[in-house]
C-alpha cells in the first residue's frame, strides 16, 4: 500500500491514468456485484450508490439456500485436487521421458503430443462423450476427472518435458556411475529438482479443473454432482428475479477463487506465464 | 484360411522380435511414457478416429444403426449457409480478440514496465478477472448487460446517454459482440501476463543504449520492445487464435447461441446440433472442419512467423 502511494506521487499522469483505467475495467465489476450482493431488490433497481444503505445477509440465506453451493464446493474440490494429482503423476514422467531418455521415433511421438495440444476439443465432444458413457463414468466425477486429464495430458507432458529439458544431463550420469538404477535417477535425483515444474503444472491444472465448464456440462448431469460454474449458471436461469440472491450467489462462487489467488497468486502467474511460454 | 495363416505366421513372428527389442532396449521410457499415453489415446486419440467415422454416416445417436454417406456430410455443411456464418461468427470474434484483448493485454504490460514502484498491485488486479471459469465470467456479465438492473445501462442513463442503453444480450445485431467483449475482459490480463514475461527477458543494455542516443519513450517502446517481442507476439497471437476459434463457454453462460442463432459459434454449433438436433454425422463433421482449420492455421502461422524471423 505504501509503494502504491509513492507511485501515485512519482509515475507519470498519463501512464498513471492509462493504469487506473485498465485496472478499473477489472475491477469494477466485481464491485458491483459484491455491493449488490448487500442490497435488497428495490435499492437494486432504484439506486446507483455504491455502498448499501443497510446490509442485507438475508440474499446470501437465500442463496445458499436456493442453490446447494456447499455441495458444489465439495464436488468442486473432488474434481481438481482428483485433476491435479493424476495430471502431475502422468505427466512427469512422460515429459521427463522425452527430455532425457533415448527412445527410438520418440520425436514423432513427440509430435503427435504436440499435435494434442492444437486440437480444440470441442471437435470431438460427440465421441468423447460416447467413449465416456461405454466406461459407464458419465455423471461421476471419476468420469469428468479422468477426461480431463486425458485431454490435458498432451500440454502437461509438453510443460514437463521443457521442465526436464532444463536440467543438466550431468546429474543422471554422475548417479549412473555411482551405480544408481534409471529408477532411482528419476524418483530420487530428477523429480525433486523438478519441483517447480511440477508445481506450475499442478497450479495450471488445478486452475483448469476448477474453473471447467466444457466437458462439466457435457459429463454431469444430475444436480448433486454440479461443480460451481455450473451450479452458478443454473441458479442464475432458476433465479430470473430475486437479484439480491443472483449477485449473493456470484459472490459465493467468487470467493474461493479469490482467496486462493491471494494465496497462490505468484504460483499462478509465474506458472501460467511459463505454461504459455515455455518450450 | 489355411493359406491365410501360412502367409502371417512369418509376418507375426517377425515383428514379435521387432516389438522384444524395442521393448529390452527401451522398457524405462517406455514404461514412463505408457500412463501418459493410454490416457491421451483413450480420450483423445480414439475419440477422434471415432468422429471421423462418424462424420461419414447418418447416425443419429441413438438409433442401433448407420449407414455411411461418404463425404456428404461435410459437403454439406460448407454450403450450408448456418455453418458458414457461425465460422464468420468465430473470425469476428478472433478479430475482437485480438483487438480488445491483446491490444489491451500489450498496452498494460507496456505501462507496467515503465513503472518501477505500484506493479504488483495493478498485475494483481488486472489478472483476478482470468482466475475465474468462463461459467462464472459469463454469469457476471449477464448480470452487468442486464436490461433492468445491469450496471452498464444504468452506468448511461445516469450519465444521460439513454439513447445507447440495448438489450445488450437479447438484441441478435449485437448479442455476439457482447459476449465477445465479456470474453476479451476475461483474457486480457492473461496476455498482459505473458508480455510482460517477455518484456522482462529483453536485455536491458537495449534500452541503456537508447537512452544514451536520446531516444524518448515511444522510440523506445517502438523500436526496442516491440520488436523484441516478437516470439512472445507469435505465442500470444496463436494461443488468442485458438482461443476465438472455440468460444464455447462465454457464449453458452450468456446466451446459449441465441438469440436464434445470433451468437452462434461453430463450437455451440456442434453441440447444437449433435445434443439438440440429434444429427451426429454433421456435428463431427463440423467439428473436424474446424479442428482442421485450427491446426493448419497454427501451423501456417508459426512457420511464417519464423521465417519472418525476430530481430533479436
Amino acid at each position: 500500500m505504501k509503494s502504491l502511494l509513492r507511485f501515485v506521487r512519482e509515475a507519470n499522469p498519463f501512464v498513471f491514468f492509462a493504469l487506473t483505467v485498465l485496472t478499473a475495467v477489472s475491477l469494477v465489476p466485481f464491485l458491483w456485484v459484491i455491493t449488490s450482493a448487500f442490497k435488497d431488490n428495490t435499492e437494486i433497481f432504484g439506486s446507483m450508490s455504491l455502498l448499501p444503505e443497510t446490509w442485507q445477509w438475508a440474499n446470501f440465506e437465500a442463496a445458499w439456500l436456493g442453490g446447494q453451493f456447499g455441495r458444489y464446493f465439495i464436488n468442486t474440490i473432488i474434481v481438481a485436487v482428483g485433476t491435479t494429482a493424476i495430471s502431475v503423476a502422468v505427466a512427469a514422467p512422460a515429459g521427463y521421458a522425452f527430455a532425457k531418455t533415448q527412445l527410438k521415433y520418440a520425436s514423432w511421438l513427440f509430435y503427435l503430443y504436440l499435435f494434442g495440444i492444437t486440437l480444440p476439443i470441442e471437435s470431438i465432444i460427440v465421441p468423447l462423450f460416447f467413449q465416456v458413457k461405454d466406461l459407464g463414468l458419465v455423471n461421476s466425477h471419476l468420469g469428468l476427472i479422468l477426461a480431463l486429464v486425458g485431454t490435458g495430458v498432451p500440454f502437461g507432458v509438453y510443460l514437463m518435458r521443457s521442465f526436464f529439458r532444463d536440467l543438466p544431463d550431468a546429474l543422471g550420469e554422475a548417479a549412473r556411475l555411482d551405480g544408481a538404477s534409471e529408477w532411482e535417477i528419476f524418483f530420487r535425483i530428477m523429480m525433486p529438482l523438478a519441483k517447480p515444474g511440477l508445481l506450475a503444472l499442478g497450479v495450471f491444472s488445478f486452475l483448469g479443473a476448477w474453473n471447467e465448464y466444457f466437458l462439466s456440462i457435457l459429463l454431469l448431469i444430475t444436480e448433486d454432482t454440479r461443480t460451481i460454474p455450473l451450479g452458478l449458471v443454473r441458479f442464475q436461469q432458476t433465479n430470473m428475479t430475486d437479484y439480491g440472491a443472483m449477485f449473493a450467489a456470484i459472490t459465493l462462487a467468487i470467493i474461493p477463487s479469490l482467496l486462493i489467488y491471494v494465496v497462490l497468486q505468484r504460483q499462478f502467474i509465474s506458472g501460467l506465464a511459463a505454461g504459455a511460454t515455455k518450450g | 484360411m489355411n493359406m491365410d495363416a501360412q502367409l502371417r505366421t512369418p509376418v507375426a513372428s517377425n515383428r514379435t522380435r521387432r516389438v522384444k527389442k524395442l521393448w529390452t532396449g527401451y522398457r524405462v521410457p517406455l514404461i514412463l511414457l505408457a500412463p501418459s499415453f493410454i490416457f491421451y489415446a483413450v480420450f483423445v486419440l480414439l475419440p477422434l478416429g471415432r468422429a471421423f467415422q462418424l462424420s461419414l454416416t447418418d447416425w443419429n445417436g441413438l438409433a442401433p444403426t448407420m449407414s455411411y454417406v461418404g463425404t456428404e456430410n461435410y459437403t454439406g455443411i460448407w454450403t450450408e449457409s448456418r455453418f458458414l456464418t457461425s465460422l464468420w461468427r468465430n473470425v469476428i470474434w478472433w478479430a475482437m480478440h485480438v483487438v480488445l484483448a491483446v491490444g489491451s493485454g500489450l498496452l498494460l504490460a507496456i505501462l507496467l514496465s515503465e513503472v518501477g514502484r505500484g506493479r504488483f498491485f495493478f498485475r494483481t488486479v488486472a489478472f483476478f478477472p482470468h482466475v475465474l471459469s468462463l461459467a462464472v465470467v459469463g454469469v457476471i456479465w449477464g448480470q452487468l448487460y442486464h436490461p433492468l438492473i445491469g450496471l452498464i445501462n444504468a452506468s448511461f442513463e445516469r450519465v444521460g446517454l439513454t439513447a445507447l442503453t440495448r438489450i445488450w444480450l437479447g438484441d441478435p445485431e449485437i448479442a455476439l459482440y457482447s459476449v465477445g467483449v465479456a470474453s476479451a475482459w476475461q483474457a486480457y490480463g492473461f496476455y498482459m501476463v505473458i508480455f510482460l514475461a517477455g518484456i522482462q527477458s529483453i536485455d536491458p543494455q537495449l534500452y541503456e543504449a537508447a537512452r544514451v542516443d536520446g531516444a524518448n519513450g515511444w522510440q523506445r517502446i517502438w523500436d526496442i520492445t516491440i520488436p523484441s517481442l516478437h516470439n512472445t507476439m507469435t505465442i500470444v497471437l496463436t494461443l488468442a487464435f485458438i482461443s476465438a476459434m472455440k468460444g464455447f463457454g462465454s457464449v453458452w453462460a450468456m446466451t446459449q447461441g441465441g438469440p436464434g442463432y445470433a451468437s452462434e459459434l461453430v463450437a455451440v454449433y456442434v453441440w447444437r446440433t449433435a445434443f439438440q438436433t440429434q444429427a451426429i454425422g454433421q456435428a463431427a463433421a463440423a467439428g473436424l472442419s474446424l479442428a482442421a482449420i485450427v491446426i493448419l492455421f497454427s501451423f501456417l502461422f508459426n512457420r511464417w512467423r519464423d521465417k519472418v524471423g525476430s530481430y533479436t
